[in-house]
């Protein structure tokens, strides 16, 4: 019994330490949390760069594969794949197949990141105490609506949160409800924003979400022949929004929103189209090499001038860091860029080298030729290999696939002499002597092209206001900077100037789709049988061994990608009833091997 | 040996008291290796008795017709009647029974024989013998179940540890316990410092780990502090280490004429060598002058040295003793040259043991410490991904280009232009010049401090507490340098570029338990009951970069404070470092019932900060039972010495995960996350941007790992074979890791509990060990462990978590974990050969099944249409490989004679599978083929395996197949030893021991696998639950070593032999006992003792047992009672004191006072039946134990004093 007593004394001892629920908790000092974070301008502030970050994501190294731009580009009749053997998605993309499993995966997810983000801060902003809470919210609203229009034309029938809540039942929209949700997003930050035009810091303003409506009212209304689109309803007293159940957006609306744009935006037309695209900057354009040399050209944007034409921009940094966000630095650039040639020699003044993706369609280049033949944009938008003695076609012991021998210009890594023989891979290095990278990053190819990348320019809005309110002065005023003379306002000229104005711009290949399918099946049939070298073998491009080729596919998916088989797998994780439909016209037999 | 051992009490040599008509005997007394010196020689029934001497020889005067019986510790007793004999030459068996190896199991030791669950254990001593680096790798010959694989060569990388398979897809590494102290490090450890390593393998034993027991949990005992004079220990040994297999790339021809036969195949012109090479370059391998550079061979070191140095202190007196233990290690990669691959480890280890107070025998205040300090340094190359390895640079370098200019520069691909032509590829680099100026500047600092502070108390015997404070401190840090340099247009770097970086952090714990042992008749009890408070604190690191050294390319001076600081290229941070608490209560019974039926019951309570209040704690129950069916009365198979049967069951759990999983946490300001908003030039900010960046999971909770065991020991042939078996079936829930969550969340995954998978298996061991003389004796041990791995659940529609793509660059997701397939398991097409003709190719089109491209030809592989859909998609991949082995396989041998001995260990691992790409097909046609390349196919017949040889950037290399994947059985001879202890032929020499020996490391692995290594722990720096990716592994060296181990004692008190086999060593506490033994023995101290003949001298002693709780006689006692009766008539004026007692473990006093004098009555009244007068009768009655310090049994007792 004694020993039981001594025993009892010392377990009480040993337990007597037990008073564990508090000593187990503990305080995150490594970031903030929702219970204090957003609560201030700066926070808020910081919130809504983290929504423009994903314009960055979209341009590294990864995501630049699965990129809306990119794939826009591809998947249309400006461009082939290309790439080396070893980029079967990019050819995939031409060919309207898939590659792995999980081809968009990363595309998806990064854009749904972008709009939680814009969910999270239209619910927390107003709280914050924020000056300018419309032009912040405004933003916000146009963030989302932006990742919306890049999902929606992608994937079609996809789920749409607008609120910043994890819910596995949301449901898969498409057409009109999905359409309706990012035309209302472009409105109310249309109507909340001051009628201020941005500074060009990379802050999108009022005439950016009047634009976007517009892009995303032509293709919507088009590919899906509905001309008025019911908003849904939406209350939020404190930017002063209040949409009705059963409000309409119909064509004329959107019209005036363009015509508001078009007068008093404050952005106006690059005088010569050369100009806009960074070729032309001072330090590359008078390269003796430079087969643009002579002509007077200079870049608007030289010496960090401000692009009176573009509306809304990816802007870049020289943060680059393949540890963090490699797609500070336009990536996509790169993708496009020459491949495998002696850019650092000149050899292909005044590009620099990349990927090789995208090679222009040939038969673009015919058209354009025979249908527009003194178009000074077709110069200014495309260069053929031939201006380029010592170019290898076929690249040097690379493999490149669809190699047509042209490449265009728009976006592209843009290089200048040192002066010693040998060229800096970002012609930025010359124009900013001494401008400090992050570690490891000076002269690197792959993440020095840090100039902005346009994703709306004003040209654009000029032929909406031609195309949505008939206006023959807009669309005159796009070709004469062109040196072409007034053409008849109708449905084939519009077509075509779009067709050459916003070339490689990713607007292409909704234009086909929105022209109904009977125009898209045989403009990308176009690209069947073109010339190309595949690894420096003279070929064609024969792409209806795979799947039937462009028209067929194009039929099968309506221009559709798939959605990633995971998503598909997750949202069936809180019952079979909320299990994502496929896109018609893709399953396993779709997968692209290779070409 | 065991005679040696009590030598110093040799005096004790008895003669005995010689009774009247006694008979005098003699003999020797000898075991299987030579004399037993000490053993009791005692005539049954009296405390007649004598010791044998030095030779093992006894003399003794026994009455006619007596019986002897002749006992020494470790020995079987021997009950021998005299008769008519009077030698007697007697060989004592061994009784392993009584050499009781004790076992370590979590918060306490127990005996071998009674452990119920599976554990195995691995003495320090064995593990020195291997001479590895780390301890890991000396376990890999001697530990079934636990799954031990090199995860890089290089020095000081570690090992892919695993229990019993894969349990996770998370953090599946084993607990490690260093002298108590969760969590450390045990390659922190000099193998010399250890005593023992202990393995809990099944869940009943980890249980009382539960929180964290999930994996397993490995003990490690350093040495301990042992009394006795001081003992000196040298352990040191100096090997060269070399390459055991290489892979040879293609020389410079060899290159030429491959690249030719490609261009040939894909119908392309043929290279004009002589006009896209230097003309100077281009004769020199013509002319056989330049074979070629073969970059493997020339960053190579050959001859890498590898060294250890350790020495032991132990010592003390009984009330106070210490282990003071210091080492280093040094060794060098066998790869790595120009700059340097290394690992250096010094470590300095103490502890001690101190008795406070002690009172009557008994220590009741004992304090005690345990103390290791380790610090490490690491030089490393590129073992990465194929962006980051130099021995993949290695095997796919240009073996066109030199190595240096003439002038002894690195040839940079200007130097081959300027050469006159270099028109090949732009691509072109130096790999030994890209690891010296990219890779191979860098330093790895790191340090770990181990403390621990007890205090025993032990109030009455057997109850001891025992709390015990644990601090432990880890940081390090890291300085690397990237000079600036030029290889090509692509690989350069414009500026140097310095970094460092330094982290602190350190933990308590402390940990009180209780520890209660008692019996009660056969029923033993050891009862524990203990908590522990664990909290991780703030630890803090700091990073800082800078570009711009002020003494440009000199190593030494790369330090961020010697840059020219410019402020645009710097780079900093700084964080916290954990944060986090365990709070335990735990309690553990171990009972047995007579050494004969043993039940263990483990209960533990874990609560841990890494989840949310309400989801924090989880309770962790274990039983397991064990049967010795030898011991049955029953048991009478003379070749099985010990059989038990044994079975557990138990729950396990794992929390290993980052905290604020439950939060919904918003990252701000990472570098990741921000947007440069700018006017005017370009911005050099990234922005800041701030977002919720995770989905909380307040749900989020333990992983709990369930298992099943079921096993036995036997031990076989006079305890020579010693037999282990298990079988296991362990399942996995809940594992804790980073679920995809649904895509329009727009967050990343939580860690949530995702999965489910069953590991089933079983292992077995063989041990023989013989020894068949002082001088000759051999073991030879022969170990396999079967699992099977296969995930059940994964908590996602799609029951697939995916691994990466681009293993090698271009190729499609590689491994992944799905439900009904091993973790990890390779995941490509299967191919059926090589098309080796159009006839083929219709044939195959003709069934109707698909090709990879339409347009195949001779020459391209057959990939498999699994579903005979006419199409070869991703629905025709399959597993075609699983990196987890189905056995691993260990064998021992070890034989000593006469001074020399010699040993060999090996391990095998079979059934598994390695994916194998020393080039990456993708990028460029120029990267160097291994002399593989001839195996591919180039006309009919020639391969059934390997394609045609084309640019590999086509189909048949760019898909993912089993081409890549290679069976990779292998079994390795790990050691060759070959020793001899100098001190046989010098006995005068000052040493215990002077053992000097070499040993071959590693001399042959036999495999089919042709890479470098068929050891493949790595994931080549994919998801770490990956394993079996060889991309230029790191392999593990070839080594000749010699070495000697010193033993100075203090005295000759006492010796060890390392080197002998292990069962010579008689471990310290039966010495111990040995001396308790001879002390308790009463035996008088007389030469000669005269008596009258027929006159009892007497006293004569006897006693007589009693059954448990009755006063009733047990029947084999019975017999005495007549013995007694009839001495008492043979001397009519002696009388009898008989006393009687009860064991004062079961009963009340006041029952113990009843039962014993109820006891000494029943003696009276069989004496009186006998015919004793009452007169001649004394009684008395002794109420409790007779002593106490005896077994109750012996406590049940009348004794009969007859004078």
């Amino acid at each position: 019994m004694k020993r039981i007593m001594k025993l009892a004394a010392v377990a009480a001892l040993a337990f007597s330490l037990a008073s564990c629920e508090s000593f187990l908790d503990t305080t995150n000092y490594w970031g903030k949390d929702s219970s204090n974070f957003p609560a201030n301008e700066t926070d808020a502030q910081q919130m809504l760069a983290g929504i423009y970050n994903i314009l960055n994501f979209g341009a590294d190294g990864t995501s630049a594969l699965t990129n809306h731009y990119v794939w826009s580009m591809a998947a249309s009749d400006d461009a082939l794949g290309g790439g080396g053997q070893n980029d079967p998605s990019m050819q995939a993309f031409d060919l309207l197949l898939n590659f792995g499993s999980d081809r968009y995966n990363l595309l998806y997810t990064d854009r749904y990141k972008g709009i939680a983000r814009a969910n999270a801060a239209i619910e927390a902003m107003p709280n914050c105490g924020v000056a300018e809470l419309n032009q912040y919210m405004g933003e916000a609203f146009f963030m989302r609506a932006w990742y919306y229009y890049e999902l929606a034309s992608m994937f079609g029938n996809i789920p749409c949160p607008v609120e910043s809540k994890a819910d596995p039942t949301q449901p898969q929209i498409s057409g009109e409800p999905l359409w309706a949700q990012i035309l209302e997003d472009c409105k109310i930050a249309a109507d909340i924003m001051p009628a201020k035009q941005s500074i060009g810091d990379g802050h999108v303003d009022k005439y950016a979400a009047e634009a976007l409506m517009g892009r995303a009212y032509l293709f919507a209304s088009g590919f899906y022949g509905i001309s008025d689109f019911t908003l849904p309803a939406y209350e939020n007293e404190s930017i002063g929004v209040s949409i009705a159940e059963g409000t309409k957006l119909t064509k004329a609306d959107v019209g005036a929103y363009i015509t508001d744009c078009v007068n008093n935006s404050g952005y106006t037309l690059v005088p010569d189209f050369h100009n806009l695209w960074s070729y032309t900057n001072r330090c590359s354009i008078e390269d003796p090499l430079n087969p643009w040399a002579g002509k007077g050209y200079k870049w608007v944007e030289d010496d960090g001038a401000r692009n009176p034409e573009a509306m809304f921009v990816v802007k870049f940094n020289t943060q680059p860091d393949w540890g963090t966000t490699v797609g500070y630095a336009n990536e996509m650039a790169v993708f496009l860029g020459v491949r495998g040639q002696n850019s650092v020699g000149g050899d292909t003044m005044p590009f620099g080298q990349g990927w090789g993706m995208c090679p222009v369609n040939p038969s673009l280049v015919e058209d354009w030729k025979t249908l527009e033949p003194n178009d000074q944009r077709l110069d200014a938008s495309i260069i053929s290999i031939e201006k380029w003695p010592n170019y290898v076609i076929g690249t040097n012991g690379d493999s490149f696939i669809q190699e047509t021998g042209y490449y265009q210009t728009k976006v592209m890594p843009v290089v200048a002499a040192k002066g010693d023989g040998t060229y800096w891979c970002s012609f930025t290095n010359a124009m900013y002597p001494g401008i400090t990278w992050c570690a490891g990053a000076e002269d690197d190819m792959q993440r020095n092209c840090v100039n902005d990348m346009i994703m709306i320019r004003f040209a654009e809005v000029l032929l909406m206001d031609a195309e949505i309110n008939g206006n023959q002065a807009s669309f005159d005023r796009v070709r004469a900077r062109a040196g072409l003379p007034s053409k008849p306002l109708n449905e084939e000229n519009l077509r075509n100037e779009r067709r050459w104005e916003l070339a490689f711009e990713g607007v292409r290949f909704n234009d086909m789709r929105r022209y109904g399918e009977a125009y898209a099946v045989a403009a990308l049939e176009k690209q069947q049988g073109v010339k190309i070298w595949t690894n420096g073998v003279q070929d064609t491009n024969n792409a209806s061994k795979y799947n039937g080729g462009y028209g067929a596919r194009y039929k099968a998916t309506k221009g559709f990608v798939p959605l990633p088989a995971s998503q598909i797998a997750l949202s069936a994780g809180a019952g079979e009833e909320y299990r994502y439909s496929q896109n018609e016209g893709w399953g396993p037999e779709y997968e692209f091997a290779g070409w | 040996m065991k005679g040696k051992l009590i030598a110093s009490l040799a005096f004790l040599l008895l003669g005995v008291a010689a009774l009247a008509q006694t008979v005098r005997i003699s003999g020797t007394v000898v075991d299987a290796v030579g004399p037993v010196i000490g053993a009791s020689v005692i005539e049954s029934g009296t405390n007649n008795g004598a010791i044998t001497d030095l030779d093992g020889n006894f003399v003794l005067n026994v009455r006619p017709g007596a019986t002897i019986e002749i006992s020494s510790i470790g020995y079987k007793t021997q009950v021998i009647p005299v008769g008519t004999r009077t030698t007697f030459n007697v060989t004592l068996e061994d009784d392993t029974e009584l050499l009781e190896e004790v076992v370590v199991v979590g918060y306490g030791v127990q005996k071998k024989k009674l452990v119920t669950g599976s554990t195995v254990q691995v003495k320090g001593d064995d593990l020195v013998k291997i001479n590895s680096t780390s301890a890991l790798g000396a376990m890999q010959a001697s530990s079934p179940g636990v799954s031990i694989m090199n995860a890089s060569g290089q020095p000081g990388d570690g090992y892919n540890v695993n229990i019993r398979g894969m349990g996770t897809i998370g953090s599946y590494e084993p607990l490690y316990v260093i002298d108590g102290v969760t969590g450390g490090d045990i390659n922190s450890l000099n193998p010399s410092d250890i005593e023992s390593i202990d393995v809990l393998k099944d869940a009943a034993s980890a249980a009382i780990y539960g929180a964290r027991g999930a994996n397993g949990v490995i003990l490690i005992t350093t040495k301990q502090a042992k009394e006795g004079s001081y003992t000196v220990t040298y352990d040191g040994y100096y090997g060269i280490q070399n390459v055991q297999r290489m892979t040879e790339p293609l020389n410079a021809q060899q290159y030429m004429d491959i690249q030719d036969q490609i261009n040939f195949n894909m119908g392309r012109p043929l290279t004009d060598w002589a006009s896209i090479l230097s003309p100077s370059l281009y004769n020199s391998i013509k002319d056989g002058s330049f074979k070629g550079t073969n970059w493997l061979d020339e960053i190579r070191n050959p001859n890498a040295p590898t060294q250890n140095h350790a020495v032991n202190v132990i010592g003390g007196s009984d009330i106070s003793k210490f282990s003071l233990g210091l080492s280093y290690t040094g060794q060098e990669g066998i790869f790595g040259k120009p700059a340097a691959s290394k690992y250096e480890r010094v470590t300095v280890r103490l502890n001690s043991d101190h008795v406070i107070w002690s009172k009557d025998g008994l220590d009741i205040i004992t304090v005690g410490e345990n103390l290791t300090f380790v610090q490490t340094k690491q030089n490393t190359v590129g073992t990465g991904d194929m962006y980051w390895n130099d021995i993949y640079n290695g095997l796919s370098g240009n073996p066109l280009v030199p190595v240096y200019n003439a002038d002894g520069s690195y040839t940079e691909y200007d130097d081959l232009k300027n050469l006159g032509v270099w028109n090949l590829d732009p691509y072109t680099s130096n790999p030994v010049a890209g690891l010296y100026y990219r890779r191979g500047h860098n330093d790895n600092h790191g340090y770990a401090l181990n403390m621990s502070g007890n205090i025993r108390v032990q109030p009455v015997k057997g109850l001891t507490w025992k709390s015990q404070f644990n601090y432990r401190m880890n940081s390090g840090s890291y300085r690397g340098y990237t000079l600036a340099f030029k290889l090509t247009d692509y690989d350069k770097s414009d500026n140097d570029i310095v970094s460092q970086s330094g982290w602190a952090g350190w933990s308590w714990s402390w940990e009180n338990t209780v520890n209660w042992l008692f019996n009660a008749g056969q029923n033993h009890f050891d009862v524990m009951v203990g908590s522990t408070l664990e909290h991780s604190g703030f630890g803090e690191s700091v990073n800082a970069q800078n570009s711009g050294v002020l003494w440009p390319n000199q190593w030494k001076y790369a330090y961020v404070g010697n840059t020219s600081g410019d402020p645009s290229k710097d780079d900093m941070g700084g964080s916290t470092w954990g944060d986090s608490g365990l709070a335990s209560f735990f309690g553990r019974i171990n009972y047995d019932y007579a050494e004969k039926y043993m039940l263990t019951l483990i209960l533990r309570r874990d609560g841990s900060s890494n989840f949310m209040r309400g989801h924090r704690w989880g309770t962790f129950p274990s039983v397991s039972a064990g049967w010795v069916i030898s011991n049955e009365d029953w048991w009478n198979v003379g070749a099985i010495d010990f059989f038990k049967l044994r079975g557990s069951w138990g729950q396990n759990g794992n929390c290993a995960i980052d905290n604020f999983q439950y939060l919904a946490t918003v990252a701000v300001g990472e570098p990741t996350g921000g947007y440069s908003f700018y006017t005017g030039p370009t911005s050099t900010n990234s922005g800041t941007g701030s977002f919720a960046n995770k989905l909380a999971n307040p749900d989020v909770t333990w992983e709990t790992s369930q298992q099943l065991d079921l096993g036995f020991d036997a031990r076989f042939f006079r305890n020579r074979l010693n037999v282990v078996f298990d079988w296991y079936q362990k399942d996995t829930r809940d594992w804790l890791v980073n679920a995809p969550v649904m895509g329009h969340y727009g967050l990343d995954a939580p860690y949530i509990n995702g999965g489910d998978v069953r590991n089933t298996g079983y292992e077995i061991a063989f041990n023989w060990s013989d020894a068949r003389s002082k001088d000759f004796s051999y073991s030879f041990g022969v170990n396999a462990a079967y699992n099977k791995n296969i995930v059940t659940r994964i908590a996602n529609e799609e029951g697939i978590f995916h691994g990466p793509g681009s293993v090698v660059q271009g190729i499609d997701e590689l491994f992944r974990a799905q439900v009904g397939y091993p973790i990890g398991y390779f995941w490509t097409y299967d191919t059926d050969g090589v098309f080796q003709n159009q006839a083929e190719i219709d044939a195959w089109k003709a069934q109707g099944l698909g090709t990879i491209v339409e347009n195949v030809v001779p020459g391209d592989l057959k990939f498999v249409d699994r579903n005979r859909d006419g199409k070869i998609d991703s629905s025709d991949k399959t597993m075609t490989g699983n990196p987890n082995p189905d056995w691993n396989v260990g064998l021992n041998f070890s034989v000593y004679f006469k001074g020399f001995d010699l040993g060999v260990s090996g391990y095998g691992m079979f059934g598994h599978q390695v994916f194998r790409s020393y080039r990456r097909y993708s990028d460029s046609q120029y990267n160097n083929y291994t002399t593989e390349v001839y195996k591919y196919w180039h006309g009919e017949g020639t391969s059934n395996r390997y394609p045609r040889l084309v640019a590999g950037t086509n189909y048949n290399f760019m898909n993912n197949s089993n081409i890549f994947i290679e069976n990779a059985d292998f079994f390795r001879i790990q050691t060759a030893t070959f020793g001899y202890d100098l001190k046989r032929a010098w006995k005068k020499a000052p040493f215990g021991q002077f053992r000097i020996y070499v040993q071959a490391q590693n001399p042959f692995v036999f495999t089919k696998y042709m890479g470098l290594d068929p050891e493949v722990g790595s994931s080549a720096g994919f998801a770490g639950w990956a394993k079996g990716i060889d991309l230029g592994f790191y392999p593990q060296a070839r080594t000749y070593i010699a070495g000697v181990n010193i033993t100075f004692n203090g005295s000759n008190r006492k010796t060890t032999d390392a080197a002998a086999p292990a069962n010579y060593n008689i471990p310290e506490r039966i010495v111990e006992k040995l001396v308790e033994r001879v002390k308790e023995v009463p035996v008088e101290v007389v030469k000669e003792v005269k008596v009258p003949a027929s006159t009892f001298v007497g006293p004569y002693t006897d006693d007589l047992y009693f059954v448990l709780g009755k006063a009733e006689i047990r029947p084999d006692e019975a017999f005495k009672l007549g013995q007694i009766a009839q001495i008492l008539k043979d001397n009519p004026d002696a009388k009898i004191t008989v006393t009687g007692y009860a064991d004062s473990g079961t009963g009340t006093a006041s029952i113990n006072q009843t039962l014993s004098e109820q006891r000494a009555q029943t003696v009276i009244d069989m004496l009186k039946k006998a015919g004793i007068a009452a007169s001649r009768i004394i009684s008395a009655a002794a109420g409790g134990d007779r002593d106490a310090s005896r077994s109750p049994e012996s406590n049940r007792v009348a004794v009969c004093i007859v004078k």
